[in-house]
């Protein structure tokens, strides 16, 4: 892999500018924020289920002139601190996809779903911010957008490769683009500010071993991805289950009986996620408007 | 002094390069927007230093949602607004409650008046003193007068004076910048609050320190406080280090310099009710205020007081 | 969204065909009369009977079939495994 070509490529994820997210998302948001009885809370719900709107809302609650740099971890806080009015600006603001792939809700559903299996391993482990870990668990793919939106052409060959060579969507985007979503994803996050206690849970997902201050956050995320990939959660065409890190494993310290409940409290709160991805997906889109 | 940006929001305004240019010449980098979408999304990511506004932008409401953008943009507090107009709409009268813009054109523009317009709203800025210069909250001049309006007005109100307990100590060890940071985190906290429940009628001000005043009708007081409270405490943690959150407490020095176990910081809040004739002037309502105070801030944890009644 | 079966109440009635297009409303109104799957084209759901016991574990079987060596994985996989044999079975 020639360093020109990898250093071109870091350049440009490093400068994302949209990240769309799906349109049943912003009509239902839109549709709460004209409805005058609708609260924070509400639309702040609604929100946790994206992992775009979040990624946004972090980024925007975390940067210099906001006034808490690298602070706010966890979505139900920054939407303490940034209030209706903001979120209602954001949703306004936000971009979607206009032509929307089955891998984009494939994604979509794979995010919310490792997000909720945090929270169940979280709380179970007795973790006291359960909420900071599940929100790292929304938004640990947010590397695979950035790819497919400022190199589609590379994505395409990425999933070709997936596809046609059976390989792991990790090994292709190495071999293509000489670096992994993992990464790309810590560098989003670390170019927008957000804590260290949601950079590296992202860096780590696949390799926890690179932890160093969040190992246990990391542990958790990449616990939770295998095993919502393991459910049948899983975005294109790598389907199989990553490896376990058992150093990972041996720091989370659960039993097969824990394994067991966990399994039963997920997959009740996966209904939902099933749902109300129906749900979203049933909104129509708005009319483009043409100025 | 930094190129000051100007976002202009809508075709009409400048339909010509050479209005753009008049602006250019003098200074200002120009960003036209003709949709809503990339118009909030600017002020979001990167907020301009001006906005100028077209009515009836991007069809329908959506002047007042871009203007509703700008005011709640946090950054940057009063972001000087011009309202861009047919002189029609002039006579048929304007509710300038829904435009709250600090200046008004009419089409079409001629670019040097808009220019005057653009340097008169920023010298007005300037002179707009009272700001308390972390928060962007009011400070105590607009403070007294509102207490003083409040007092006037027949209808029962609740003065509410924020304290945050054991600040100082938070601030030796955590340093200044830790502590500015809570400061601005009850601030957005309160503003939200109240923004969210009790948007009529209500007032919120930085006196300065750990010190703020907000002043909502009578029968938000409870509602107001309590999701206050509720709030504080969910985000406090982010703003301290996991031993301390874990011992509830630190070691630090109290206010007669002694080395004691101090609490983790909670707000105190102590409400006056102005009802009927009961104040004639504002100091009347600092010195009840002072006196619930003290009781508030003797009570462990975060709570509110209303005359002399508890609330945790 | 369109749907890629009739959508039937347990007495075999049928309330929307296949080729229908999903809207909201439309989505409102089954749930209300407690109708929770549906088939639609192009995002496979999986709905009983759609997909075979046997595919849906040989699914499973395939997901896991680069992690053999990890334990805890079996363990994982075994009881996925398990409770998709049960829920076939409410």
């Amino acid at each position: 892999m020639e360093t020109d070509k990898k250093a071109h490529f870091r350049k440009t994820l490093r400068e994302v500018k949209t990240l769309p997210t799906l349109p049943g998302i912003v009509v239902k948001l839109t549709r709460m924020a004209e409805d005058p009885d609708t609260t924070t809370e509400q639309m702040g719900k609604v929100i946790s289920k994206d992992h775009i709107l979040a990624a946004k809302l972090l980024r925007l609650v975390n940067s210099a002139f906001y006034g808490f740099p690298q602070r706010i971890s966890s979505l139900n806080n920054a939407i303490i601190l940034l209030g209706f009015n903001v979120i209602k600006s954001l949703i306004i603001s936000a971009s979607i996809f206009e032509i929307m792939e089955e891998k984009d809700i494939e994604l979509w559903e794979h995010s919310l779903g490792c997000a909720v299996v945090c929270s169940v391993v979280a709380k179970r482990l007795g973790i006291s911010d359960p909420e900071e870990i599940s929100t790292a668990g929304l938004i640990h793919d947010i590397g695979k957008v950035a790819i497919k939106m400022e190199l589609p052409e590379e994505y395409e060959q990425i999933n070709r490769m997936v596809q046609e060579q059976q390989v792991p969507m990790l090994d292709a985007e190495r071999e293509i683009l000489g670096l992994d979503h993992a990464e790309v994803g810590g560098w989003l996050a670390k170019r927008w500010n957000l804590p260290n206690k949601l950079v590296e849970p992202i860096t780590c997902h696949h390799d926890p071993r690179l932890a160093k201050d969040e190992q246990l956050s990391s542990a958790v995320v990449h616990f939770a991805n295998i095993v919502i990939r393991g459910m049948g959660y899983t975005h294109g065409d790598d389907i199989w289950v990553p490896p376990l890190s058992q150093r990972a494993y041996r720091l989370l310290g659960l039993t097969a009986v824990d394994i067991d409940e966990i399994l039963g409290e997920i997959e009740d709160k996966l209904w939902d996620v099933k749902g109300f991805s129906l749900e979203i997906q049933a909104e129509q889109a708005p009319p483009q408007d043409n100025n | 002094m930094p190129m000051q940006r100007i976002l202009v929001a809508g075709k009409t305004i400048l339909p010509s390069p050479e209005g753009k240019l008049v602006l250019e010449a003098k200074g200002y980098q120009v960003i036209t927007c003709a949709r809503l979408q990339d118009a909030v999304g600017l002020i979001l990511e990167d907020p301009p230093d001006l906005l100028i506004t077209e009515k009836g932008f991007d069809g329908g409401n959506h002047d007042q949602d871009l203007i509703k953008a700008a005011k709640g943009c946090l950054q940057k507090a009063n972001i000087p607004i011009i309202l861009a107009l047919d002189s029609g709409e002039l006579l048929t009268g304007l509710d300038w409650d829904h435009f709250p813009v600090d200046d008004f054109i009419i089409k079409p523009v001629v670019p040097e008046v808009l220019l005057a317009r653009i340097q008169l709203a920023q010298s007005r800025m300037i002179r707009v003193f009272d700001n308390n210069p972390l928060s962007r909250l009011p400070g105590n001049t607009s403070i007294l007068r509102a207490i003083q309006k409040t007092i006037d007005s027949a209808e029962p109100h609740g003065v509410c004076y924020i304290d945050i307990d054991n600040f100082k100590p938070y601030n030796d060890r955590y340093g200044f910048s830790r502590g500015d940071e809570v400061l601005l985190m009850v601030a957005r906290v309160t503003v939200n609050v109240i923004e969210e429940l009790a948007r009529n009628g209500s007032f919120i001000g930085h006196v300065g320190g750990d010190d703020f005043v907000f002043i909502v009708r009578e029968e938000y007081i409870k509602p107001v406080c309590d999701r206050l409270i509720a709030n504080f405490e969910r985000v406090k943690n982010m703003f301290l280090n996991a031993e301390d959150i874990k011992a509830g407490c630190f070691i630090g020095k109290d206010r007669q310099d002694k080395t004691t176990t101090i609490d983790l910081p909670s707000l105190s809040i102590a409400v006056v009710t102005t009802t009927g004739n009961k104040y004639r002037h504002y100091g009347e309502v600092s010195a009840t205020a002072s006196q619930i105070k003290h009781y508030a801030k003797s009570l462990k944890g975060s709570n509110y007081v209303i005359d002399r009644r508890e609330h945790q | 969204m369109v749907l890629a079966k009739d959508v039937e109440t347990p007495e075999g009635r049928v309330l929307c065909g296949k080729g229908t297009i999903l809207t909201g409303s439309l989505i409102d109104r089954l749930k209300k009369m407690e109708i929770t799957h549906l088939t639609v084209e192009g995002h496979p759901v999986t709905e009983e009977g759609e997909k075979t016991l046997a595919e849906e574990l040989h699914d499973i079987d395939q997901r896991f079939s680069r992690v053999k060596h990890i334990p805890p994985l079996m363990h994982l996989k075994k009881r996925i495994q398990e409770r998709a044999i049960a829920a076939r079975k409410e």
